[in-house]
Protein backbone atom coordinates (compact mmCIF):
# COMPACT_ATOMS: atom_id res chain seq x y z
CA UNK A 1 0.00 0.00 0.00
CA UNK A 2 1.41 3.45 -0.91
CA UNK A 3 1.17 6.60 1.05
CA UNK A 4 -1.76 9.07 0.02
CA UNK A 5 1.19 11.80 -0.80
CA UNK A 6 2.90 9.59 -3.17
CA UNK A 7 -0.29 8.39 -4.92
CA UNK A 8 -0.25 9.07 -8.78
CA UNK A 9 -0.78 12.94 -8.85
CA UNK A 10 -3.24 12.46 -11.50
CA UNK A 11 -5.47 10.05 -9.59
CA UNK A 12 -5.08 12.50 -6.10
CA UNK A 13 -6.55 15.61 -8.31
CA UNK A 14 -9.19 13.71 -9.36
CA UNK A 15 -10.15 12.74 -5.89
CA UNK A 16 -9.31 16.24 -4.84
CA UNK A 17 -11.88 17.68 -7.32
CA UNK A 18 -14.72 14.89 -6.74
CA UNK A 19 -14.79 15.60 -2.66
CA UNK A 20 -14.93 19.39 -2.83
CA UNK A 21 -16.95 19.37 -6.25
CA UNK A 22 -19.83 17.74 -3.72
CA UNK A 23 -19.51 19.82 -1.17
CA UNK A 24 -19.69 23.40 -3.34
CA UNK A 25 -22.79 21.57 -5.40
CA UNK A 26 -24.84 20.83 -2.71
CA UNK A 27 -26.61 22.30 0.40
CA UNK A 28 -27.55 19.37 2.83
CA UNK A 29 -26.30 20.31 6.15
CA UNK A 30 -24.87 16.70 6.97
CA UNK A 31 -22.33 17.05 3.21
CA UNK A 32 -21.19 20.51 4.81
CA UNK A 33 -20.50 18.96 7.87
CA UNK A 34 -18.90 15.51 6.67
CA UNK A 35 -16.94 17.64 3.95
CA UNK A 36 -15.34 20.14 7.18
CA UNK A 37 -14.85 17.09 9.69
CA UNK A 38 -12.62 15.02 6.89
CA UNK A 39 -11.04 18.24 5.70
CA UNK A 40 -9.97 19.61 9.57
CA UNK A 41 -8.73 15.22 10.55
CA UNK A 42 -7.03 14.88 6.73
CA UNK A 43 -4.83 18.23 8.04
CA UNK A 44 -3.91 17.19 11.44
CA UNK A 45 -3.29 13.76 10.40
CA UNK A 46 -1.13 15.25 7.70
CA UNK A 47 0.65 18.42 10.24
CA UNK A 48 0.34 16.97 13.25
CA UNK A 49 0.47 19.70 16.38
CA UNK A 50 1.99 22.38 13.87
CA UNK A 51 0.14 25.12 11.66
CA UNK A 52 -1.84 25.84 14.68
CA UNK A 53 -1.87 29.60 13.52
CA UNK A 54 -3.87 28.10 10.39
CA UNK A 55 -6.55 26.83 12.70
CA UNK A 56 -7.00 30.22 14.05
CA UNK A 57 -7.18 31.84 10.90
CA UNK A 58 -10.01 29.21 9.56
CA UNK A 59 -11.91 29.49 12.83
CA UNK A 60 -11.89 33.22 12.51
CA UNK A 61 -12.75 33.00 9.19
CA UNK A 62 -15.90 30.20 10.07
CA UNK A 63 -17.08 32.87 12.50
CA UNK A 64 -16.94 35.71 10.16
CA UNK A 65 -18.94 34.14 7.61
CA UNK A 66 -21.35 32.94 9.90
CA UNK A 67 -22.50 36.18 11.32
CA UNK A 68 -22.23 38.08 8.29
CA UNK A 69 -25.10 35.95 6.31
CA UNK A 70 -27.76 37.06 9.37
CA UNK A 71 -26.76 40.72 8.79
CA UNK A 72 -27.46 40.60 5.22
CA UNK A 73 -30.15 38.48 4.67
CA UNK A 74 -33.42 38.93 6.86
CA UNK A 75 -35.13 35.77 4.60
CA UNK A 76 -36.97 33.40 6.98
CA UNK A 77 -39.81 32.77 9.51
CA UNK A 78 -38.46 32.31 12.73
CA UNK A 79 -37.42 36.13 14.00
CA UNK A 80 -35.07 36.60 16.79
CA UNK A 81 -34.61 40.54 16.72
CA UNK A 82 -34.94 43.19 14.71
CA UNK A 83 -32.28 45.28 13.55
CA UNK A 84 -32.92 48.65 11.70
CA UNK A 85 -36.23 47.70 10.61
CA UNK A 86 -34.89 44.22 9.42
CA UNK A 87 -35.85 40.75 11.25
CA UNK A 88 -32.55 38.87 11.76
CA UNK A 89 -34.03 35.20 11.72
CA UNK A 90 -32.93 32.21 12.86
CA UNK A 91 -33.11 31.00 9.05
CA UNK A 92 -30.30 32.89 7.62
CA UNK A 93 -28.18 31.83 10.87
CA UNK A 94 -28.51 28.61 9.53
CA UNK A 95 -28.11 28.91 6.28
CA UNK A 96 -24.77 31.16 7.26
CA UNK A 97 -23.83 27.97 9.56
CA UNK A 98 -23.75 25.82 6.49
CA UNK A 99 -22.32 27.99 4.33
CA UNK A 100 -19.53 28.67 6.33
CA UNK A 101 -18.53 24.79 7.04
CA UNK A 102 -18.77 24.43 3.48
CA UNK A 103 -16.55 27.44 2.40
CA UNK A 104 -14.23 26.24 5.06
CA UNK A 105 -14.30 22.77 4.76
CA UNK A 106 -13.06 23.70 1.12
CA UNK A 107 -10.47 25.89 2.33
CA UNK A 108 -8.92 22.77 4.58
CA UNK A 109 -8.61 20.69 1.51
CA UNK A 110 -7.70 23.30 -0.54
CA UNK A 111 -4.00 23.61 1.57
CA UNK A 112 -3.92 19.56 2.25
CA UNK A 113 -3.72 19.59 -1.63
CA UNK A 114 -1.17 22.64 -2.17
CA UNK A 115 0.85 20.46 0.58
CA UNK A 116 0.60 17.10 -1.12
CA UNK A 117 1.29 18.52 -4.88
CA UNK A 118 4.50 19.89 -5.10
CA UNK A 119 5.24 21.66 -8.20
CA UNK A 120 6.93 18.49 -9.75
CA UNK A 121 3.45 17.14 -9.70
CA UNK A 122 1.85 19.89 -11.04
CA UNK A 123 4.47 19.42 -14.01
CA UNK A 124 3.41 16.06 -14.29
CA UNK A 125 0.26 16.61 -14.47
CA UNK A 126 0.31 19.71 -17.12
CA UNK A 127 3.06 17.54 -18.72
CA UNK A 128 0.41 14.58 -19.62
CA UNK A 129 -1.68 17.31 -20.92
CA UNK A 130 1.12 19.55 -23.24
CA UNK A 131 4.68 18.98 -22.89
CA UNK A 132 5.27 22.29 -24.00
CA UNK A 133 2.61 23.95 -21.29
CA UNK A 134 4.89 21.80 -18.78
CA UNK A 135 8.12 22.95 -20.23
CA UNK A 136 6.65 26.53 -20.31
CA UNK A 137 5.46 26.63 -16.38
CA UNK A 138 8.32 24.84 -15.40
CA UNK A 139 10.82 27.62 -16.70
CA UNK A 140 8.29 30.91 -15.62
CA UNK A 141 8.63 29.48 -12.39
CA UNK A 142 12.58 29.38 -12.29
CA UNK A 143 12.81 32.98 -12.83
CA UNK A 144 11.16 34.44 -9.80
CA UNK A 145 13.98 33.18 -7.40
CA UNK A 146 16.64 33.68 -10.19
CA UNK A 147 15.55 37.55 -10.47
CA UNK A 148 15.75 37.59 -6.50
CA UNK A 149 19.32 36.14 -6.89
CA UNK A 150 20.18 38.22 -9.55
CA UNK A 151 19.19 41.59 -8.19
CA UNK A 152 21.35 40.88 -5.03
CA UNK A 153 24.58 40.55 -7.20
CA UNK A 154 23.34 43.71 -8.82
CA UNK A 155 23.08 45.88 -5.57
CA UNK A 156 26.27 44.58 -3.99
CA UNK A 157 28.44 45.02 -6.54
CA UNK A 158 27.10 48.86 -7.41
CA UNK A 159 27.39 49.14 -3.92
CA UNK A 160 31.09 48.35 -3.71
CA UNK A 161 31.30 50.58 -6.63
CA UNK A 162 30.07 53.44 -4.72
CA UNK A 163 26.11 53.82 -5.19
CA UNK A 164 23.91 54.62 -1.97
CA UNK A 165 26.24 57.19 -1.59
CA UNK A 166 23.84 59.96 0.29
CA UNK A 167 21.73 59.05 3.16
CA UNK A 168 18.66 61.06 1.16
CA UNK A 169 15.31 59.84 -0.44
CA UNK A 170 16.45 60.90 -3.72
CA UNK A 171 19.70 59.40 -4.27
CA UNK A 172 17.66 55.87 -2.29
CA UNK A 173 15.10 56.03 -5.59
CA UNK A 174 18.18 56.88 -8.41
CA UNK A 175 20.30 53.90 -6.77
CA UNK A 176 16.88 51.53 -6.98
CA UNK A 177 15.94 52.73 -10.50
CA UNK A 178 19.16 52.21 -11.64
CA UNK A 179 19.43 48.64 -10.46
CA UNK A 180 15.92 47.72 -11.65
CA UNK A 181 16.97 49.20 -15.12
CA UNK A 182 20.60 47.06 -15.13
CA UNK A 183 18.09 44.14 -13.94
CA UNK A 184 15.89 44.05 -16.78
CA UNK A 185 18.78 44.83 -19.35
CA UNK A 186 19.90 41.38 -17.61
CA UNK A 187 17.12 39.69 -17.79
CA UNK A 188 15.77 40.55 -21.43
CA UNK A 189 19.74 39.79 -22.81
CA UNK A 190 19.47 36.65 -20.09
CA UNK A 191 16.15 35.38 -22.21
CA UNK A 192 18.18 35.87 -25.63
CA UNK A 193 21.14 33.60 -24.93
CA UNK A 194 18.49 30.84 -23.45
CA UNK A 195 16.97 30.71 -26.46
CA UNK A 196 19.88 30.82 -28.46
CA UNK A 197 21.46 27.73 -26.53
CA UNK A 198 18.25 25.98 -26.15
CA UNK A 199 18.06 25.77 -30.49
CA UNK A 200 21.30 25.04 -30.41
CA UNK A 201 20.88 21.87 -28.42
CA UNK A 202 18.13 20.80 -30.83
CA UNK A 203 14.77 22.09 -28.91
CA UNK A 204 12.17 22.40 -31.40
CA UNK A 205 13.19 20.17 -34.19
CA UNK A 206 10.93 17.20 -33.17
CA UNK A 207 7.87 16.49 -31.89
CA UNK A 208 8.78 17.02 -28.17
CA UNK A 209 8.50 14.08 -25.32
CA UNK A 210 7.75 14.41 -21.57
CA UNK A 211 9.41 12.34 -19.06
CA UNK A 212 7.01 10.46 -16.93
CA UNK A 213 8.28 10.59 -13.53
CA UNK A 214 5.18 8.83 -12.16
CA UNK A 215 3.71 5.74 -12.97
CA UNK A 216 -0.19 4.25 -12.72
CA UNK A 217 0.41 1.35 -9.72
CA UNK A 218 -2.02 -1.15 -9.46
CA UNK A 219 -3.15 0.74 -5.99
CA UNK A 220 -3.40 3.88 -7.97
CA UNK A 221 -5.79 2.19 -10.43
CA UNK A 222 -7.85 0.61 -7.68
CA UNK A 223 -8.24 4.11 -5.39
CA UNK A 224 -9.26 5.81 -8.93
CA UNK A 225 -12.09 2.99 -9.21
CA UNK A 226 -13.10 3.16 -5.53
CA UNK A 227 -13.22 7.19 -5.92
CA UNK A 228 -15.15 7.30 -8.61
CA UNK A 229 -18.02 4.81 -7.67
CA UNK A 230 -18.36 6.58 -4.35
CA UNK A 231 -18.58 9.50 -6.39
CA UNK A 232 -21.39 8.46 -8.82
CA UNK A 233 -23.18 6.91 -5.75
CA UNK A 234 -22.90 10.51 -3.82
CA UNK A 235 -24.02 12.47 -7.32
CA UNK A 236 -26.66 9.80 -7.57
CA UNK A 237 -28.47 11.06 -4.47
CA UNK A 238 -27.69 14.54 -4.96
CA UNK A 239 -29.55 14.52 -8.47
CA UNK A 240 -32.61 12.10 -7.70
CA UNK A 241 -33.48 15.16 -5.07
CA UNK A 242 -33.30 12.63 -1.91
CA UNK A 243 -30.66 15.27 -0.80
CA UNK A 244 -32.69 18.60 -0.08
CA UNK A 245 -32.74 21.25 2.21
CA UNK A 246 -34.36 24.30 1.47
CA UNK A 247 -33.67 27.10 3.91
CA UNK A 248 -36.02 29.88 3.72
CA UNK A 249 -38.78 31.02 4.30
CA UNK A 250 -39.14 27.82 6.47
CA UNK A 251 -36.35 25.32 7.00
CA UNK A 252 -38.11 21.97 4.87
CA UNK A 253 -36.11 18.89 4.12
CA UNK A 254 -37.12 15.53 3.57
CA UNK A 255 -36.23 12.57 5.97
CA UNK A 256 -33.42 10.30 3.30
CA UNK A 257 -34.84 7.65 1.84
CA UNK A 258 -32.56 4.84 0.70
CA UNK A 259 -30.69 6.33 -1.80
CA UNK A 260 -29.87 9.15 0.41
CA UNK A 261 -28.94 7.10 3.50
CA UNK A 262 -26.42 5.52 0.58
CA UNK A 263 -25.11 8.68 -0.78
CA UNK A 264 -24.28 10.49 2.21
CA UNK A 265 -22.22 6.98 3.54
CA UNK A 266 -20.43 7.03 0.72
CA UNK A 267 -19.20 10.57 0.74
CA UNK A 268 -18.60 9.99 4.65
CA UNK A 269 -16.29 7.22 3.05
CA UNK A 270 -15.01 9.13 0.30
CA UNK A 271 -13.77 12.08 3.43
CA UNK A 272 -12.23 9.49 4.71
CA UNK A 273 -10.38 7.68 2.71
CA UNK A 274 -6.60 9.27 2.79
CA UNK A 275 -6.78 8.89 6.66
CA UNK A 276 -7.65 5.51 6.18
CA UNK A 277 -4.81 5.06 3.65
CA UNK A 278 -2.20 7.20 6.10
CA UNK A 279 -3.11 5.32 9.13
CA UNK A 280 -2.79 1.99 7.18
CA UNK A 281 0.51 3.19 6.17
CA UNK A 282 2.35 4.26 9.32
CA UNK A 283 0.79 1.27 10.94
CA UNK A 284 2.57 -1.21 8.67
CA UNK A 285 5.54 0.89 8.99
CA UNK A 286 5.81 1.03 12.69
CA UNK A 287 5.08 -3.23 12.53
CA UNK A 288 8.32 -3.04 10.30
CA UNK A 289 10.27 -1.59 12.33
CA UNK A 290 9.07 -3.35 15.82
CA UNK A 291 10.20 -6.41 13.78
CA UNK A 292 14.38 -4.47 13.56
CA UNK B 1 -17.98 47.56 16.96
CA UNK B 2 -19.21 49.83 19.82
CA UNK B 3 -20.33 52.74 17.37
CA UNK B 4 -22.21 49.86 14.98
CA UNK B 5 -24.07 48.97 17.91
CA UNK B 6 -24.96 52.78 19.06
CA UNK B 7 -25.66 53.36 15.80
CA UNK B 8 -27.99 50.51 14.97
CA UNK B 9 -31.65 49.96 15.94
CA UNK B 10 -32.31 46.63 17.92
CA UNK B 11 -35.67 46.08 19.27
CA UNK B 12 -36.95 42.60 20.33
CA UNK B 13 -39.30 40.81 18.09
CA UNK B 14 -42.31 41.48 20.58
CA UNK B 15 -42.17 45.07 20.50
CA UNK B 16 -41.69 45.33 16.77
CA UNK B 17 -44.16 43.37 15.63
CA UNK B 18 -46.41 44.10 18.30
CA UNK B 19 -49.87 44.15 16.28
CA UNK B 20 -51.26 47.55 18.09
CA UNK B 21 -52.24 50.10 15.57
CA UNK B 22 -49.80 53.06 16.29
CA UNK B 23 -52.08 56.16 17.56
CA UNK B 24 -50.22 59.63 16.33
CA UNK B 25 -51.40 62.34 18.02
CA UNK B 26 -50.80 64.95 15.56
CA UNK B 27 -52.18 63.15 12.70
CA UNK B 28 -53.12 65.84 9.72
CA UNK B 29 -54.75 62.96 7.78
CA UNK B 30 -55.07 59.90 6.73
CA UNK B 31 -53.54 57.61 3.64
CA UNK B 32 -54.63 53.86 2.83
CA UNK B 33 -52.15 51.38 1.72
CA UNK B 34 -52.69 48.02 0.04
CA UNK B 35 -49.89 45.47 -0.64
CA UNK B 36 -51.01 43.06 -3.87
CA UNK B 37 -49.20 40.21 -5.34
CA UNK B 38 -51.90 39.43 -8.54
CA UNK B 39 -49.01 38.77 -11.16
CA UNK B 40 -47.98 35.64 -9.71
CA UNK B 41 -51.12 34.70 -7.94
CA UNK B 42 -51.25 30.49 -8.47
CA UNK B 43 -47.61 30.75 -10.20
CA UNK B 44 -45.82 29.08 -7.40
CA UNK B 45 -47.56 26.49 -5.03
CA UNK B 46 -45.48 28.42 -1.88
CA UNK B 47 -47.62 28.67 0.90
CA UNK B 48 -46.85 32.66 0.85
CA UNK B 49 -48.52 33.62 -2.30
CA UNK B 50 -52.29 33.88 -1.26
CA UNK B 51 -54.58 32.63 -3.77
CA UNK B 52 -56.26 36.04 -4.20
CA UNK B 53 -53.11 37.70 -4.75
CA UNK B 54 -54.15 40.51 -1.90
CA UNK B 55 -51.39 39.97 0.89
CA UNK B 56 -53.00 43.44 2.88
CA UNK B 57 -55.86 45.04 1.33
CA UNK B 58 -57.05 48.35 1.40
CA UNK B 59 -55.71 49.54 4.94
CA UNK B 60 -55.94 53.27 6.81
CA UNK B 61 -53.13 54.84 8.52
CA UNK B 62 -52.51 57.96 9.87
CA UNK B 63 -50.26 60.39 8.56
CA UNK B 64 -48.18 62.85 10.20
CA UNK B 65 -46.44 65.48 8.60
CA UNK B 66 -43.21 64.24 6.45
CA UNK B 67 -44.03 60.66 6.48
CA UNK B 68 -43.03 59.13 3.45
CA UNK B 69 -44.03 55.87 1.89
CA UNK B 70 -41.41 53.56 3.37
CA UNK B 71 -42.87 54.97 6.70
CA UNK B 72 -46.36 54.37 6.29
CA UNK B 73 -44.75 50.50 4.95
CA UNK B 74 -43.21 49.73 8.12
CA UNK B 75 -46.26 50.89 10.24
CA UNK B 76 -47.78 47.93 7.68
CA UNK B 77 -45.63 44.94 8.97
CA UNK B 78 -45.54 46.09 12.49
CA UNK B 79 -48.76 46.33 13.29
CA UNK B 80 -49.83 43.12 10.42
CA UNK B 81 -47.04 41.16 11.00
CA UNK B 82 -45.39 41.54 7.49
CA UNK B 83 -42.05 40.24 6.92
CA UNK B 84 -40.48 43.23 4.70
CA UNK B 85 -36.88 43.50 3.90
CA UNK B 86 -35.49 46.28 2.64
CA UNK B 87 -31.84 47.68 2.01
CA UNK B 88 -31.39 50.44 2.20
CA UNK B 89 -28.71 53.21 4.02
CA UNK B 90 -28.91 53.79 7.62
CA UNK B 91 -30.83 56.30 7.55
CA UNK B 92 -33.95 54.25 6.82
CA UNK B 93 -36.76 56.93 5.47
CA UNK B 94 -35.47 59.93 4.45
CA UNK B 95 -32.66 58.22 2.73
CA UNK B 96 -32.00 55.66 -0.28
CA UNK B 97 -34.26 52.79 0.44
CA UNK B 98 -35.00 49.61 -1.34
CA UNK B 99 -37.68 46.95 -0.89
CA UNK B 100 -36.42 43.69 -1.83
CA UNK B 101 -39.26 41.38 -0.41
CA UNK B 102 -42.58 41.56 1.07
CA UNK B 103 -43.73 38.59 3.09
CA UNK B 104 -41.00 36.06 1.62
CA UNK B 105 -41.80 37.35 -1.91
CA UNK B 106 -38.53 38.62 -3.21
CA UNK B 107 -36.71 40.50 -6.00
CA UNK B 108 -36.18 38.07 -9.09
CA UNK B 109 -37.41 34.88 -7.40
CA UNK B 110 -40.11 34.73 -10.79
CA UNK B 111 -37.74 36.00 -13.51
CA UNK B 112 -34.73 38.40 -14.14
CA UNK B 113 -37.54 41.63 -13.76
CA UNK B 114 -39.44 40.68 -11.32
CA UNK B 115 -39.72 42.72 -8.08
CA UNK B 116 -41.95 45.43 -5.90
CA UNK B 117 -43.20 48.85 -7.41
CA UNK B 118 -45.10 51.26 -5.96
CA UNK B 119 -47.83 53.45 -7.05
CA UNK B 120 -49.06 56.47 -5.30
CA UNK B 121 -52.88 57.63 -6.73
CA UNK B 122 -52.73 55.74 -9.39
CA UNK B 123 -49.34 57.22 -10.92
CA UNK B 124 -45.62 55.41 -10.83
CA UNK B 125 -43.49 57.89 -8.74
CA UNK B 126 -39.78 57.72 -10.08
CA UNK B 127 -38.65 58.39 -6.66
CA UNK B 128 -37.55 55.44 -4.00
CA UNK B 129 -40.26 55.04 -1.30
CA UNK B 130 -38.11 57.06 1.98
CA UNK B 131 -38.01 60.18 -0.48
CA UNK B 132 -41.81 60.29 -1.02
CA UNK B 133 -43.38 62.33 1.11
CA UNK B 134 -47.21 61.78 1.25
CA UNK B 135 -50.16 64.33 1.53
CA UNK B 136 -53.70 63.00 3.41
CA UNK B 137 -56.15 61.19 0.83
CA UNK B 138 -53.20 59.67 -0.80
CA UNK B 139 -53.95 55.93 -1.65
CA UNK B 140 -50.68 53.80 -2.05
CA UNK B 141 -50.56 50.26 -3.95
CA UNK B 142 -47.33 47.73 -3.58
CA UNK B 143 -47.26 45.72 -6.71
CA UNK B 144 -45.11 42.87 -7.79
CA UNK B 145 -44.30 43.00 -11.34
CA UNK B 146 -42.76 40.42 -13.68
CA UNK B 147 -41.62 42.33 -16.19
CA UNK B 148 -39.87 45.97 -14.46
CA UNK B 149 -43.34 47.07 -13.86
CA UNK B 150 -44.33 47.17 -17.45
CA UNK B 151 -46.77 44.27 -16.93
CA UNK B 152 -48.82 46.79 -14.41
CA UNK B 153 -50.66 49.77 -15.86
CA UNK B 154 -48.26 52.75 -15.36
CA UNK B 155 -48.74 56.42 -15.51
CA UNK B 156 -45.25 58.47 -15.41
CA UNK B 157 -45.03 61.23 -12.89
CA UNK B 158 -44.78 64.83 -14.64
Amino acid sequence: MRSFSDINPLAAALYFFCVTGIAMFSSYPPVMALSLFGGVLFFIVRNGRSRAKSHLFFFILFMILLIANPLMSHNGVTVLFVMNDNPVTLEALLYGLNSAAMIVGVLYWFRSFTQIMTSDKLLYITGSLSPKLSLIISMALRFVPLFNKQSQKIKSSQTAMGLFKDDNIIDDIRARMRIFSILITWALENGITTADSMSARGYGCTRRSQFRRFRFHRSDVIFLIITAGLFALCCAALSCGSLEFTFYPAIKYSKPDLLGICGISAYSVLVLMPVIIETGVSLKWKYFMSKI
Amino acid sequence: MIVFVLVTNFQSTKDYYNGEKIHKEDAIGTVTLSIRCDTIAGKSDSDYIPDDGIILDETEFDLEDGETVFDILTEASRTYRIQVENKGSAGGAHGMVYIAGINYIYEMDFGDLSGWVYHVNGITPSRGCGEYVLEPGDRIEWLYTCELGHDLDEVYEK
